[in-house]
C-alpha cells in the first residue's frame, strides 16, 4: 500500500513536471506563426504544417487536437510534428476541425494563445506536386531542374536536373490530366527538343516544322493522350527601369498548334494561327471536345506591349477526325475591361474555368497586379477569387485529379520568389484560404533562393528515373515532326 | 634543421599566396560563397557526392574574409597535408628526401590552387584520403578488405573522386606488401570499388552528374605515382639518398623550382589586378584603385573600366581622365555577354548611378550565371538595392541569409536597421548607398545603348552631376564633341563647377577649332596656350610618342590618336 501510494506520489510529480507550471496566462490573441497555416482547409493526407512560432519565448508546448484525439510537443521556435501521429489525427478525424493549442514558456508561468483552427477535409489531395525549381526566370540560368514532391510527407525527388543535360534549360513539364506516366517537358539551348514519356517509353521530338514560328512552347495534354496543344511564341523579354513589375515578357507573335503523336502530325486551325491575332496558352476540356485559348488582336511590338489584352475563347474539337470546327466562342472579353486573360484552366468537372487576369500582356506571373478568376461555365459568370489572391502576382495554377484541390503560385510572401499555395475548392467553386506547400523546416523558403515553377498535382510519381531521361534527352535520334 | 625547413616552406607557401594571389583566391572566393551555420545549407552539400569536403572548404572560405588568414589557413592545410605523406612515405624514406618528396604533391598542388576558381575543397579532399589509407594500413590483416570498402565509402561520400587516389595508394599497397596469388584480390578489390562506388550512387543516392565534384587535378596522382616508386625502389632510393642526401636534396629542389616555375608562368596578373582594385573600390577606398590603375601596366578593359568609376566616385574624372590611357566608351560600360563577370561589373556602374533596375537586373542576373549557391557579393548588393527601391520583403528576405554567416551578422544587423528606418520614413537613404534617381521615367533597359539611359537619368534629375560626368565622358571617348557640348548647354550650368574641368575644356577648344562657332565657356590662357602649341607640334609632323610623352594626358591627343574601341553590342534571342 505504501508503496502504491509512493509510486501515485511520483507519478504526480512526473506529470506535474511535464504539463505547465507555475502562473497559467491565457491570451486573447492567436500566436503568431511563419508560414501563417491558421483558418486554413487542410487535405487529410497532407505532410505535417510544420511551422516556426514567432512570439520570443525560449520554449513553447504545441496541442494538436481533433475530437477526442490529441498529442502534443515541446519545442523552442520550430514546431516539427511527427508525422504518424499527425496522419493518424488527420485521418481519423477527417471533416472535423484541427485545433493547435500554443503555449509559451514566459519569465513567470506559461501564456496560451488563442486556439488556431483548421478544418481537415475528407477529400485528399493528389499525393505528388511537380514542379520546377529555377531562380525567378530573368535571362540567364543556373542550377534547374524538375522535381516530385511528396505531399503526404516531406520526400523530394528530381525528375531531371539540368546538370545531368549539359545545363541545358527544362521547361514547360506537362501531365496528362495528372497522369505521371504520360507527361512532357522540352529542352532548350543544348540538345533541344521535347521529351514525351508515354507508356513507359521516352521519345524526343523536334516539333517545330518549317512554317511554325517557333518550336511547340505551353503545352497541354488532350484528356485522350493522343494529341498535344502547343502554343508556338516568339517570345521576348525585357526589364523596366522604374515599374512596379520588374520583367515584362511578351510575344512578337504567337499561334497554336496541335501534335499528333500517334503520326508524328503537327496541324492546327485558320482561328488557332491568324496571322492578326496571337493566340497563345491551350488547355482542353476534361472531355476534349474544346481547345480552350487566350487571343488578342496583333499588335505591333514592343512599341504596343501594354495595350496588348487576351480574351479566352474555346473552339470545338473532333478528336477522331483530328478537326476543329470553324467557329470559336468568346467565353471572357476580358480586353473590353481593359484587362488580359492568360492560362486557362478547366477544372477536371468541366464546370469552372480558373484563369489569370492582369492590366495587359501574356506573362502574368511578372504582373503584380495579377489574380486569379473563376469563370462558372453554366452561366458565364466570372468572378475574382478574393479568398485566395493577394496583392502580389497570383498565377500558374492546376487542379487536382477530384477537382477539390486547386495550386497555384504566388509571390505573395515577397514579391520576386514563386511558391506553391494550396486551396480547397468546394463544389460550387468556392475556394478556401490556402495554404503554402509545407516543409519539413519552415525557415526553407525564407533561405531557399529557387521559385517553385510551373505546379502540377500528379496521381503518383513519375516512375523514370533522371539517369534515364537524361538519357533520353542526349540521345542524338531526334525525331522530327511533320 | 627540420622545424626551419619547415618554417621556410610555410614561409613560402604563405608568401606566394598572400603577396601574388591575394585577390584572386582570398578575397574572391570569400565573396562567392556565404557560408551560412544552418542545415538547409549543409543539405545542399550533401546532395552531391564529396558533399562533406565542399562543406568543410566552405566552412574554411568565410575566413578568407580577413586575407592574411585566409593564406595562413591555407599554409596550414597544406603543412598538414604534407605531414600526412610525409607519414605515407615514412616506411620507404627517411632523412632530409623525405621531407622534400613529401613536399611536392603541395608544390604542385599550388598550380591549381591559384587558379580563380579553385577550392580549398579539393585539398581539403586530399586530407581525407591520406588518413584513410593510413588506417587502412593500421588494420588487421583478417579485416583490412572490410575496412578499405568502409574507407572506400566514407572518403566517396566525404571527398568525392578522390576515392581513386585512396584506391590507387590500397591496390599498391596490396601489391606489394603481399606475394603470391593472394595479392590479387587487394588489387581487383579496390578497383572494382573505385568503379562501382561512384556508378551506385549515382544510380541510388545522387542525381548529380559523376563529374560534378570530382576536383580533378594532376597533384592528386603525385600521391600514389610516389608511393609507388617507394614501393619500387623504396629501400635502393633510402639507401641512395642515405649515401648521397645532397643528389635527393638537389633532385628536389629541382622538383620544387620547376613547380614553382611553372606557378609563375601561370600567374595571372591581370585577374590579380581586376580584383585588387574591384576590393578597393567595394571597400571605398578609391584613391587606393586609383594608385593600382596608375601602377599597372594593363591594358584590360576591365581594369580602365573600374578606375573610371574610381574616377567618377572622387569626382576627377572631368578634370584627370585623360592621365589614364582611355579606350574608348568600351572602358566606360561592359558588353553582356551572359558570364558572372559581365553581369556584376556592367550593373556596377548603373548602380553607382542610381539606376536600380539596371543594377538589380545585372546583380539578379550574375547571381544566377553564378552557377555555384548564391554568393556574397551579389546577395548584399541585391539587399542593398532592394533596401532603397523599397522591396522590403526581399530585403528581408535576402538579409536573413546573412545573418546565419559568421562574417556578415554584424553587417546584416546594419542593414536591417536601415530597413527598419527606410520602413518608417520613405525618405531615408542608409549611407553608402547611391539613392535611386528620382522621377525616372520608366523604359525598358538596353545596355546597347546606355547613351540613352544617361540621357533619361539627366532628364529625371538634371542635376545628377555624376551621370552628367559620365555621359560627357561618353561623348569625349566617342569623340562625338558636338553632343558633348550639346550636353554642356543643356546642363553644365546648373552644376555647380567653379571652373570649367579639363577635359571639358579641352574639347570646347577642340569645338571651337573644328566646328568654328563661338562657345560661352570661358577657357584658362594655360589650356589655350597649350593647345596652341599641341597644335603646332602636330602640324609640324611630331611623332606619335613624343606627342604622348607630352601630351598623353589630353582630351587632343586621344581624339586623334587613339583609335576608340567600340561596344559590342548584343542580340536578343527568342526565350524559348
Amino acid at each position: 500500500m505504501r508503496t502504491s501510494i509512493l509510486s501515485l506520489l511520483l507519478l504526480l510529480v512526473i506529470l506535474a513536471g511535464c504539463s505547465p507550471s507555475g502562473r497559467h496566462t491565457l491570451s486573447h490573441r492567436s500566436a503568431e506563426i511563419y508560414p501563417g497555416y491558421a483558418g486554413t482547409v487542410i487535405p487529410y493526407n497532407i505532410a505535417p504544417l510544420n511551422f516556426a512560432i514567432r512570439e520570443g519565448a525560449t520554449k513553447y508546448r504545441v496541442r494538436f487536437i481533433a475530437g477526442a484525439d490529441s498529442f502534443s510537443i515541446s519545442c523552442r521556435q520550430t514546431v516539427d510534428i511527427p508525422l504518424l501521429k499527425w496522419r493518424k489525427l488527420l485521418a481519423a478525424h477527417r471533416g472535423e476541425r484541427l485545433i493547435v493549442r500554443i503555449s509559451a514558456r514566459r519569465p513567470g508561468g506559461w501564456e496560451t494563445f488563442s486556439d488556431l483552427l483548421f478544418t481537415i477535409s475528407p477529400e485528399a489531395i493528389d499525393p505528388y506536386l511537380a514542379y520546377r525549381l529555377i531562380e525567378p526566370g530573368y535571362t540567364t540560368w543556373g542550377k534547374m531542374g524538375l522535381y516530385q514532391r511528396n505531399l503526404e510527407n516531406f520526400d523530394e525527388q528530381p525528375i531531371v536536373t539540368n546538370d545531368l543535360v549539359d545545363d541545358a534549360c527544362i521547361n514547360c513539364h506537362s501531365f496528362r490530366q495528372n497522369d505521371p506516366s504520360t507527361m512532357l517537358f522540352h529542352v532548350r539551348k543544348v540538345n533541344p527538343g521535347t521529351v514525351f514519356l508515354r507508356d513507359g517509353q521516352l521519345s524526343r521530338v523536334n516539333t517545330q516544322t518549317a512554317n511554325m514560328i517557333s518550336a511547340g512552347v505551353y503545352p497541354r495534354w488532350h484528356p485522350g493522350g493522343r494529341y498535344v496543344a502547343f502554343s508556338t511564341n516568339t517570345t521576348r523579354q525585357n526589364f523596366h527601369s522604374v515599374h512596379t513589375n520588374k520583367v515584362e515578357v511578351y510575344d512578337m507573335a504567337s499561334d497554336i498548334v496541335v501534335y499528333d503523336t500517334q503520326t508524328n502530325r503537327i496541324f492546327s486551325a485558320p482561328q488557332l494561327n491568324s496571322p492578326n491575332h496571337f493566340e497563345t496558352f491551350p488547355e482542353w476540356s476534361p472531355d476534349g471536345a474544346y481547345l480552350y485559348y487566350c487571343t488578342a488582336p496583333a499588335r505591333p511590338m514592343p512599341a504596343q506591349y501594354d495595350s496588348l489584352r487576351y480574351d479566352l475563347a474555346r473552339l470545338r474539337f473532333d478528336a477522331d477526325a483530328a478537326r476543329f470546327a470553324s467557329a470559336a466562342d468568346t467565353l471572357v472579353r476580358a480586353s473590353l475591361t481593359g484587362q488580359s486573360v492568360a492560362l486557362a484552366r478547366v477544372s477536371p468537372d468541366n464546370r469552372f474555368v480558373v484563369f489569370c487576369l492582369s492590366h495587359f500582356g501574356t506573362f502574368p506571373i511578372w504582373h503584380r497586379e495579377n489574380d486569379l478568376y473563376i469563370l462558372r461555365l453554366s452561366d458565364g459568370t466570372v468572378r475574382p477569387m478574393t479568398e485566395i489572391n493577394s496583392p502580389e502576382s497570383d498565377s500558374y495554377h492546376s487542379f487536382s485529379s477530384n477537382g477539390r484541390w486547386l495550386v497555384f503560385s504566388s509571390r505573395r510572401a515577397d514579391g520576386a520568389y514563386t511558391r506553391p499555395y494550396i486551396s480547397y475548392l468546394d463544389p460550387n467553386g468556392t475556394p478556401s484560404p490556402p495554404f503554402l506547400l509545407p516543409q519539413k523546416n519552415p525557415e526553407f523558403y525564407d533561405l531557399s533562393f529557387k521559385s517553385f515553377n510551373i505546379p502540377e498535382l500528379i496521381t503518383g510519381p513519375v516512375d523514370v528515373s533522371p539517369t534515364r531521361f537524361a538519357r533520353a534527352v542526349r540521345n542524338p535520334s531526334l525525331r522530327q515532326a511533320q | 634543421m627540420r622545424i626551419f625547413r619547415i618554417a621556410g616552406a610555410a614561409i613560402a607557401v604563405f608568401a606566394w599566396l598572400y603577396g601574388f594571389n591575394r585577390f584572386q583566391v582570398f578575397y574572391y572566393q570569400e565573396q562567392f560563397q556565404l557560408f551560412r551555420a544552418d542545415a538547409l545549407y549543409l543539405r545542399t552539400f550533401l546532395s552531391q557526392p564529396g558533399g562533406l569536403a565542399g562543406y568543410a572548404g566552405a566552412f574554411l572560405t568565410q575566413f578568407f574574409v580577413i586575407l592574411p588568414v585566409g593564406a595562413l589557413i591555407y599554409t596550414i592545410v597544406l603543412e598538414v597535408l604534407r605531414r600526412s605523406f610525409y607519414k605515407v612515405l615514412a616506411g620507404f624514406i627517411t632523412g632530409g628526401a623525405l621531407f622534400f618528396i613529401s613536399l611536392v604533391p603541395v608544390a604542385l598542388l599550388l598550380i591549381p590552387i591559384v587558379q580563380i576558381q579553385s577550392n580549398i575543397a579539393s585539398v581539403i579532399g586530399l586530407l581525407c584520403t591520406l588518413p584513410a589509407f593510413l588506417l587502412y594500413r593500421r588494420a588487421n590483416a583478417r579485416w583490412r578488405y572490410a575496412a578499405g570498402a568502409g574507407l572506400m565509402l566514407a572518403v566517396f561520400f566525404a571527398a568525392a573522386a578522390h576515392v581513386w587516389v585512396l584506391a590507387a595508394l590500397i591496390a599498391i599497397h596490396e601489391w606489394f606488401g603481399r606475394r603470391g596469388p593472394s595479392r590479387y584480390p587487394g588489387v581487383a578489390l579496390p578497383t572494382a570499388l573505385s568503379l562501382l562506388i561512384p556508378w551506385a550512387a549515382q544510380q541510388w543516392v545522387y542525381t548529380a552528374p559523376i563529374d560534378t565534384s570530382f576536383y580533378a587535378c594532376l597533384a592528386w596522382w603525385s600521391v600514389p605515382a610516389i608511393y609507388l616508386l617507394c614501393c619500387l625502389q623504396g629501400p635502393r632510393i633510402a639507401e641512395y639518398f642515405r649515401r648521397r642526401p645532397q643528389v635527393g636534396i638537389a633532385l628536389s629542389i629541382l622538383c620544387l623550382a620547376a613547380t614553382l616555375a611553372h606557378v609563375v608562368s601561370k600567374y595571372d596578373r591581370t585577374t590579380e589586378t581586376i580584383l585588387h582594385i574591384d576590393y578597393e573600390i567595394r571597400h571605398g577606398r578609391y584613391d587606393r584603385a586609383l594608385d593600382i590603375k596608375a601602377r599597372t601596366s594593363s591594358d584590360s578593359r576591365h581594369v580602365l573600366y573600374l578606375a573610371n568609376i574610381a574616377l567618377l566616385e572622387t569626382g576627377r574624372m572631368p578634370d584627370e581622365m585623360f592621365r589614364f590611357r582611355q579606350a574608348g566608351p568600351a572602358g566606360l560600360f561592359l558588353d553582356r555577354n551572359g558570364s558572372y563577370f559581365s553581369y556584376i561589373y556592367l550593373g556596377e556602374i548603373y548602380y553607382r548611378l542610381g539606376l536600380m533596375g539596371a543594377a538589380r537586373h545585372c546583380a539578379y542576373e550574375s547571381m544566377v550565371a553564378w552557377s555555384q549557391k548564391p554568393n556574397a557579393q551579389t546577395l548584399a548588393q541585391l539587399a542593398r538595392i532592394a533596401l532603397v527601391e523599397g522591396d522590403f520583403a526581399v530585403c528581408d528576405k535576402y538579409l536573413r541569409s546573412f545573418e546565419g554567416a559568421l562574417f556578415y551578422r554584424s553587417w546584416a544587423g546594419e542593414q536591417r536597421r536601415f530597413l527598419d528606418e527606410r520602413r518608417r520614413n520613405p525618405a531615408f537613404i542608409p549611407p553608402h548607398i547611391p539613392a535611386p534617381v528620382a522621377g525616372l521615367e520608366n523604359f525598358f533597359i538596353n545596355y546597347n545603348a546606355p547613351e540613352a539611359m544617361m540621357k533619361k537619368i539627366l532628364e529625371a534629375d538634371s542635376l545628377h552631376r555624376k551621370a552628367f560626368e559620365y555621359l560627357m565622358a561618353f561623348y569625349l571617348l566617342s569623340k562625338d564633341v558636338e553632343s558633348a557640348k550639346g550636353l554642356m548647354d543643356r546642363y553644365y550650368a546648373g552644376l555647380g563647377y567653379s571652373a570649367l574641368p579639363a577635359s571639358f575644356e579641352e574639347a570646347m577648344l577642340v569645338y571651337e577649332n573644328a566646328v568654328g562657332q563661338p562657345h560661352t565657356y570661358i577657357i584658362s590662357a594655360n589650356a589655350r596656350q597649350r593647345f596652341s602649341q599641341y597644335l603646332r607640334a602636330a602640324q609640324s609632323g611630331a611623332n606619335r610618342n613624343w606627342m604622348q610623352q607630352h601630351y598623353g594626358d589630353t582630351y587632343w591627343f586621344y581624339l586623334h590618336y587613339v583609335q576608340p574601341v567600340p561596344l559590342q553590342t548584343s542580340s536578343e534571342s527568342n526565350r524559348y
